[in-house]
């Protein structure tokens, strides 16, 4: 009886423990499946709004046609009258879209009408030698569009996007904000840790101070952009002429976020250090300050750095504070008084219109993931030299 | 001359000492001070629609705190705002989403460190290190993308049209998963804090390792297991993003229907923002306040349950 109870309990925790591992592995696999297929080079180098071009080639003095040659690339429909290498493709919003895949250097697509390779053609009109209008679109795909053009002597009117659907702009703003952030929070976190830790004395009045860095830490993020919303940006708006949110009101709203973090961590790291080194120190005839600055705080290191990697990891993971803080238009041209998002907010907003996009807001989850995973093997990495050092 | 020269310079030495001080006094009173600020400038923007009046067409109206705190519809043309069905909404969702994932939670800490052999329980933590680490827009997305497919598909089983999977069951499951690596994380180091003794004690007295694990090892550690769950109930009563995103977002209520959507303080605050002035946008920090001491309270109720657990 009893072993059969004692087994029971037992599953009950196996199950319990397999469901995170479930949870785990069911995300990743929902991230990667949607989100690989956009994963290239060009989705983190590539601007978010698309550019479009109505352009034409009618005239017929400064372009020849017909002497191309093919350069035979696969799922392309190439025309040798034009020189232009046409492929069927679907878009970031998945829609079907025709893709410049190949132009020849003097084809007037490239000479003219200034068209490059990855552009998107999403309309062509054409006129033949008998002066027949022909009218090719993108959605009936690539080959109906060169067998016209095969026809075509001049172009009355092409309408083309450049690509669109990136990242860049986004992946920027992070980049501005995780330096900005940093910038300002690390020496005043240090500061305090090292004020709390090798400075103020044990009474009272330190242990209120401490009890409201605490309280700090358990403020929901959304708070702290309200905040921002009404402190940071009027400021901000004084100050480096903003209108409205910018990154750097967010900057400053993360810098709040992160400082408790930032002195709990350093702190920990100088509670490891030997008392024997200041003691050594002083001994020497440093001063307080030489101590901390000389001696302190280059061991400090390691608490500092895993300090910068958790900040780092929370700043790319932050949505709900920037949100008020920052705003959610994404901008392909990043300013630290304009609005912009972070590859977090970025996700925000591609979910929250009428049509969600999955597969962008999934390939940008796995840059997230993978930079947040970076993140946390670096600390564990830094923990682990920390224990080994602290054997010797 | 030379005993002089020495004085001068341990007096500049103690000065700059002084100095170095002072700076880094005045940088951590601010660090410190920043929750002041905080609960401050939220509580002067977020009093001013009851205080203030707002224009709204022809007429200037201000909000009625008392049908604020009680209302059952969060938004009536002009100006009647309410948020008592928003506040019970929220404590339903999260009271839900702890029960889910106190006790997965407590059983996965007590598997990693007491049942599984090391590399096993060393990959599970591994596992639950990097639950924690997954920012809340991914879960959102999971949310969206996952669980209210799923949910969707079990009120068909029901027979209950749910909008889209966007509901209260949703939102628990969400809550729960992104509460689990907090509780677990604390629940394991308490467990592991549990002195050998009491364990040999137990052992020697012919109760068998599973007996012990549940009888004295879980009540040792029920301490720092309460600790791990007041931290959770913190952050499933602060989440925003996530919740918004799977929450739906009802406007009249409270619905302890688990297939209906519903409404939390944090989704109110963050759905539907698009002016950055007047009564709409100031209504939200009202909200925030609420937010801010609902937390505080409900911390300091499971404090006081903590306290007297333990003695």
């Amino acid at each position: 009886m009893r072993k059969i109870k004692d087994l029971f309990l037992n599953v009950i925790t196996y199950v319990s423990s397999s469901f995170g591992c479930l949870v785990l592995i069911i995300l990743l696999l929902f991230v990667f499946k949607n989100g690989i297929r956009l994963l290239d080079w060009s989705l983190i180098t590539s601007d978010y709004h698309q550019k479009t071009y109505q352009v034409n080639i009618t005239d017929t003095k400064n372009y020849h046609l017909g002497d191309y040659s093919d350069p035979q690339l696969d799922g392309v429909y190439y025309s040798s009258v034009w020189g232009i290498g046409l492929q069927d493709d679907i878009d970031r919003n998945n829609e079907k879209i025709v893709t410049i895949r190949y132009l020849a250097p003097l084809s007037p697509f490239a000479t003219i009408a200034k068209l490059e390779v990855g552009y998107q053609i999403s309309k062509m009109t054409m006129a033949d030698e008998m002066g027949n209008n022909l009218l090719a679109l993108a959605k009936n795909g690539a080959e109906p569009m060169v067998a016209d053009l095969d026809e075509a002597k001049i172009i009355t009117d092409i309408i083309a996007t450049s690509g669109g659907g990136g990242i860049r702009g986004s992946l920027l703003t992070t980049l501005y904000l995780i330096v900005l952030t940093l910038v300002i929070a690390l020496p005043l976190g240090i500061c305090a840790a090292i004020y709390l830790h090798e400075f103020a004395k044990q009474n009272q009045f330190t242990h209120i101070i401490r009890t409201m860095i605490d309280i700090t830490t358990g403020i929901p993020s959304i708070i702290f952009g309200l905040v921002g919303a009404i402190v940071f940006i009027p400021m901000m708006n004084k100050t480096i002429q903003s209108s409205g949110g910018s990154i750097a009101s967010g900057a400053l709203t993360l810098t709040i976020i992160l400082l408790p973090t930032i002195i709990k961590t350093t702190e920990e790291s100088l509670k490891a250090i030997p008392n024997s080194y200041r003691m050594a120190s002083l001994a020497l005839g440093a001063s307080k300050s030489q101590t901390t600055f000389k001696v302190i705080l280059p061991n400090a290191v390691f608490g500092i750095l895993t300090a910068t990697l958790l900040s780092i990891g929370r700043i790319i993971g932050e949505s709900a504070a920037l949100i008020y803080a920052v705003g959610t238009a994404i901008k392909d041209s990043v300013a630290i008084n304009e609005k912009s998002t972070s590859l977090a907010v970025h996700i925000w907003s591609l979910m929250g219109g009428e049509n969600p996009n999955y597969e962008l807001s999934c390939a940008i989850s796995i840059i997230i993931l993978l930079i947040v995973g970076l993140v946390s093997l670096g600390v564990k990495l830094i923990s682990r030299t920390i224990n080994k050092t602290e054997v010797k | 001359m030379v005993r002089h020269i020495r004085k001068n310079g341990h007096q500049q030495k103690t000065r700059i000492d002084k100095i170095i001080k002072g700076v880094l006094f005045t940088v951590t009173l601010f660090c410190a001070s920043i929750i002041l600020f905080i609960v401050m400038f939220i509580f002067i923007h977020g009093i001013k629609p009851f205080v203030n009046s707002y224009q709204v067409g022809e007429y200037w109206y201000r909000v009625n705190f008392w049908r604020f705190m009680t209302g059952t519809v969060w938004f009536q043309a002009p100006n009647v705002y309410g948020i008592g069905f928003i506040i019970i909404n929220t404590l339903y969702v999260v009271g839900l989403a702890l029960a889910i994932a106190a006790p997965v939670s407590i059983m996965t800490a007590l598997f990693v460190s007491r049942i599984a052999p090391h590399l096993v329980g060393k990959v599970i933590t591994t596992v639950i290190e990097l639950l924690a680490a997954i920012p809340s827009i991914i879960y959102g997305l999971f949310g969206m993308g996952i669980v209210t497919k799923f949910v969707k598909n079990l009120a068909k089983i029901f027979n209950y049209q749910s909008a889209g999977g966007l509901s209260t069951l949703s939102t628990v499951i969400v809550l729960a998963i992104m509460i689990i690596p907090t509780i677990t994380m604390i629940s394991i180091a308490s467990i592991k804090a549990v002195k050998r003794d009491m364990i040999d004690a137990s052992l020697a007295l012919g109760a068998s390792p599973t007996q012990t694990n549940f009888k004295v090892v879980l009540k040792s550690a029920q301490s720092g297991i309460f600790s791990g769950i007041i931290l959770g109930v913190g952050r499933a009563l602060g989440e925003a993003t996530a919740v918004s995103m799977v929450a739906g977002n009802r406007g009249s209520g409270p619905t302890f229907n688990l297939f209906d959507i519903t409404r939390t303080l944090t989704s109110t605050m963050l759905l539907g923002l698009k002016e950055t002035a007047g009564l709409d946008y100031d209504i939200r920090f009202s909200v925030g306040i609420i937010l801010i001491c609902l937390i505080f309270g409900v911390n300091f109720l499971l404090n006081m349950v903590k306290r007297r657990l333990s003695r």
